[in-house]
């Protein structure tokens, strides 16, 4: 359960962010979690609901959005899914994919409330 | 949540640092956000709504402090390793038998991570080694600033070995880097075949897998070939020492792997984790 966490260490981000801008009440807070980060999102979002507790952001809405894995082959320079950290090119065959997305763990937006 | 001051926010809260046969002491380290209130010298008129670009990784503070104990480690020439397995593959006896075997050429000292006990500490103390035991409370992996809080009070010499022993879990460790040289992941061979597959996450990053156990093939299902050719889909440089801490098979090799990284780290050519 890293998952708790994780959800601390976004609450840190986002309280940190509406303290410098000044802002009392944080309504909203984006996350992006990548497929093959290593998160599971339904755990996340149980952590969130607790680190929020006596926060800026404990009405805040959580919105989590999952980035496809994705490769680009080295070869052949197409671009395909990926459902695992290791996955050969399904066209050359002979190269891996090196993972272009789906790695991604960030808070990528807040939406606050300012006097 | 914190249950000392009862702010209600994330710290390093029930996390323990305790030195063998410490017991049980109370530690509680400030939090990092402020208790301060905010004094306008105006009166709020009305209230608009912001959106504000973050974009900030989540696990930047822990990287941020991950890179800070790296570079303490780079200076002192101190090679640092991280131990992970899930519970019983032996970390912990592996531990004791190399110290006892490579002391004292080699000055170790080690961080034990476990949920609660000194029990490990006590056993490495009693092996010869400086120890402290981290104790994570409900946590179930150490992050860069338990390992920063520990150094504080753990007499790490110059040019030592330092093993950090992870809280045994094959999952949660993976995501923080604790600043460490080396990544090694512990098997036995009382797990499946199957596991890295099940498990890829902690393998992705790791430099040295050892499958511990080796005594106990004979009567297990265990399929080494196996094993290594699903690692290896997840992490095709991993590196496998074969080993039985019991009997002292493969030892050796693991030795002398831990003798030429230690070298390396008193010369500044160990490679710190690329993020």
């Amino acid at each position: 359960m890293h998952e708790l966490s994780i959800a601390m260490n976004i609450l840190d981000i986002v309280e940190k962010t509406a303290q410098t801008n000044g802002a009392t009440v944080v309504k909203d807070i984006y996350v992006d979690v990548g497929a093959l980060a290593g998160v599971m999102i339904p755990s996340l979002e149980f952590g969130l609901e607790v680190a929020k507790r006596n926060t800026r952001a404990r009405l805040a809405a959580i919105h989590i959005r999952e980035i496809e894995g994705r490769g680009r082959c080295p070869t052949c320079g197409a671009t395909f899914p990926m459902g695992f950290y290791i996955e050969p090119c399904p066209r050359c065959e002979d190269s891996y994919l090196s993972m272009t997305s789906g790695n991604e763990l960030r808070v990528r937006e807040i939406e606050v409330e300012q006097n | 949540m914190c249950e000392t001051c009862g702010c209600g926010q994330p710290g390093s809260q029930g996390v323990k640092i305790l030195k063998p046969g410490a017991g049980d002491t109370h530690t509680h380290d400030e939090h990092s956000h402020g208790h301060d209130h905010h004094h306008h010298d105006h009166e709020p008129e009305h209230t608009h709504t912001t959106t504000i670009q973050v974009q900030e990784d989540v696990l930047s503070a822990n990287n941020l402090v991950a890179a800070r104990n790296r570079g303490y480690f780079e200076g002192r020439g101190i090679f640092a390793l991280n131990l992970m397995s899930s519970p019983g593959a032996g970390k912990t006896t592996l531990l004791e038998k190399t110290i006892q075997d490579l002391s004292p050429d080699l000055a170790w000292a080690v961080i034990e991570g476990d949920q609660q006990t000194t029990v490990d500490a006590d056993r490495i103390d009693a092996a010869g080694a400086a120890a402290i035991q981290v104790n994570t409370g409900t946590g179930c992996h150490l992050d860069a600033r338990m390992i920063r809080e520990a150094l504080a009070q753990l007499e790490v010499p110059e040019r030592a070995v330092l093993a950090i022993e992870n809280v045994g879990n094959l999952i949660c460790p993976a995501l923080f880097d604790l600043g460490e040289a080396r990544r090694v992941i512990i098997v036995s061979t009382t797990e499946g075949s199957d596991k890295p597959l099940k498990y890829p996450t902690i393998l992705r990053d790791a430099h040295l897998c050892i499958i511990n156990k080796l005594d106990l093939l004979p009567y297990v299902d265990f399929d080494l070939d196996e094993f290594m050719a699903n690692a290896r889909r997840v992490n095709p440089d991993l590196s496998f020492i074969s080993l039985s801490a019991k009997t002292g098979e493969g030892l050796e090799e693991w030795y002398d792997w831990v003798r030429e990284n230690h070298r390396a780290a008193g010369t500044g050519n160990v490679s710190a984790k690329e993020q």
